[in-house]
């Protein structure tokens, strides 16, 4: 069975028409994981029995001819920030090595209503702070493209699962790019959706602000297919808003819309690779010719986006993170009872817990968010916010979609970035979006090196279906998406 | 803008993460460029610009007021022996 080749949509065809069973793909899915998991380090935890029984509870239904729910059969993965009763969820971490949460996140819940079938929690940077998943206290994951390669982060493992054909899509988070980045380094549609389209309900918080559970898949018609899935308002996720959601897959047929797209100049900073600028001004060129008028625009204060997101994200880390202190969640080398005080329970269980990355986030949020520092750096960072929303605002009165490269670069070798900022800086097209909690795409474009090349697409708040609807056009126009990595 | 070095034992402190020698050394260094680079943001213009209040447009939103099942005597029934045995609370400020 082809599963490199095979996506979501193909799946289900053959599913119902009887070609394949749910067992069968299952069991080749499981076979590929057991033969390539190793190499890869993709996924934290596995449950094939668990997988399989699902599996054979799907074919039965259909033999007797119960209609089946959109997703049934199809094997997907998680990303280890969001909870799920069946697995253990590190987050990527020490701390959380052996947490078992008593609840689903709501995104996980929806999946299973729709018959998807969870087969394992995959690899993150930790606490999904990270572009390249080396990060992970479990070892970097590798890019299937390149074992010598970063598959980019924070969602690694999600990444390198769907592009090494281990299973059909995966749930990613993406808080300041980290759907988006490991999707261009791995030839995948990434989506990252509107703040509030998509609960949070049961995903270790990151940035509160700008945290998003987003999709990784190899077409964008998969993609509207997960989204479709989960988007929607949760009692449970007081920032989910009440917006309509639009049937996805209807709008993917959009070809007499006319899409005004907009480029601007501050995404294609000097520093970038020229060949991956090359590329994704080829793909720019090809929508001009598929009923797209393309302008270039300014979005002014892009420059500072970065800088404000690494002020805003570490503040709220720092904050979110203080939960983890040995009593309500992670544990002390030895029962907290034995410790003289309390804050020796908190130093030493975290201390222990957390790695070099999530260490530095906590100290620099800490600092920027402490007396007589707060004003001129988080209140400062959260004022250029507005300022960038504004960039967005007055960039859509005249245009309907952004178009940017997703990464100044194609994945690079594991080991290859030993600065924090260096690391940062792979974000730099990432942060804006996500500060203003616009949906953004990242879409395959090319191949630089033989190595895969994404361009986003930004859009307004809650229009996920023209990003999906021009992606799809642009896909169709293209082969990017059939060439897949050699993985054995 | 103040001075951006920090005290990073006071920080470390106010975080309660206990750090190494080393690990202060390196950290404060990583930090300094760090804030080295956001420090580039005092040169936005943003008097008279609000910080960002975010994001939905979302204000008070509520559920109606009914009880409903809580996981919380499953999350203590997860807890090693049934409960949390920890140091008393009064050692934050007797020790």
């Amino acid at each position: 069975m082809d599963l490199v080749n095979l996506t979501v949509e193909k799946a289900l065809a053959q599913l119902e028409r009887g070609e394949l069973t749910a067992e069968a793909l299952m069991k080749a899915t499981l076979d590929r994981i057991a033969r390539l998991n190793p190499r890869l380090n993709v996924f934290l935890s596995i449950d094939g029995p668990r997988a399989l029984a699902a599996a054979r509870d799907v074919d039965r239904a259909r033999a007797v001819g119960t209609p089946l729910p959109p997703l049934a059969g199809i094997p997907v993965a998680v990303k280890d920030v969001l909870a799920t009763r069946a697995f253990r969820t590190t987050a990527g971490s020490r701390m959380l090595e052996t947490y078992r949460p008593t609840y689903d996140a709501t995104v996980v819940q929806k999946l299973e209503t729709a018959g998807a079938i969870v087969v394992g929690k995959t690899n993150c940077d930790e606490f999904a702070l990270g572009a390249s998943g080396e990060y992970s206290a479990y070892g970097p994951t590798k890019n299937p493209w390149d074992q010598a390669r970063v598959p980019g982060g924070s969602s690694s493992g999600s990444a390198a699962a769907v592009s090494a054909g281990l299973v059909l899509a995966a749930l990613g988070t993406d808080t300041g790019g980290s759907v988006r980045v490991p999707a261009a380094f791995t030839n995948l549609v990434g989506l990252k959706p509107t703040y509030g389209r998509v609960s949070r309900y049961g995903l270790i918080a990151s940035t509160s602000s700008s945290d998003t559970v987003g999709v990784l898949t190899k077409t964008v018609a998969d993609g509207a297919r997960m989204l479709a899935v989960l988007a929607g308002r949760d009692v449970r996720d007081a920032t989910t808003v009440n917006e309509p959601v639009p049937d996805y897959l209807a709008a993917l047929t959009s070809a007499h819309r006319r899409f005004r797209v907009g480029v601007p100049a501050e995404y294609f900073q000097d520093g970038m690779d020229p060949e991956v600028e090359s590329a994704v001004r080829s793909a720019i060129g090809l929508l001009g010719g598929l009923n797209c008028d393309v302008v270039e625009v300014s979005l002014p204060y892009t420059t500072s986006a970065l800088a404000a997101y690494y002020l805003i994200n570490p503040s709220e880390v720092s904050s979110n993170l203080a939960r983890f202190d040995g009593i309500r969640y992670g544990r002390p080398d030895r029962p907290a009872e034995q410790f003289k005080t309390l804050s020796d329970v908190y130093a030493v269980t975290r201390k222990n817990g957390f790695g070099a990355e999530t260490k530095r986030r906590i100290l620099l949020g800490t600092f920027a968010l402490s007396r007589g520092y707060v004003d001129q750096y988080y209140l400062k960072a959260q004022r250029v916010r507005t300022l960038l929303d504004q960039d967005f605002a007055n960039a859509f009165e005249s245009v309907d979609v952004l178009l940017t490269p997703t990464a100044p670069d194609v994945a690079f070798a594991i080991g290859a970035v030993q600065e924090p900022l260096t690391m940062y800086l792979v974000d730099v097209n990432m942060a804006a979006a996500s500060l203003a909690g616009l949906p953004a795409l990242s879409v395959p474009c090319g191949f630089v090196r033989g190595l895969p090349v994404g361009m986003q697409l930004i859009g307004p708040a809650f229009h996920e279906a023209d990003l999906l609807a021009l992606a799809a056009r642009y896909e169709a126009e293209t082969d990017w998406i059939e060439r897949v990595p050699t993985v054995e | 803008m103040e001075d951006s070095t920090y005290d990073i034992r006071r920080i470390a402190e106010l975080a309660r993460l206990d750090l190494t020698e080393a690990e202060r050394a390196k950290y404060g260094s990583q930090l300094t460029t760090i804030l080295d680079y956001v420090g580039k943001l005092e040169s936005v213009p943003t008097e008279a610009v609000p910080p960002a209040d975010h994001a939905t447009g979302n204000t008070n939103v509520t559920r109606p007021d009914t009880v409903e099942p809580s996981a919380a005597e499953l999350i203590v029934r997860s807890a090693p022996g049934g409960g949390f045995r920890i140091p008393s609370v009064r050692s934050l400020w007797t020790s």
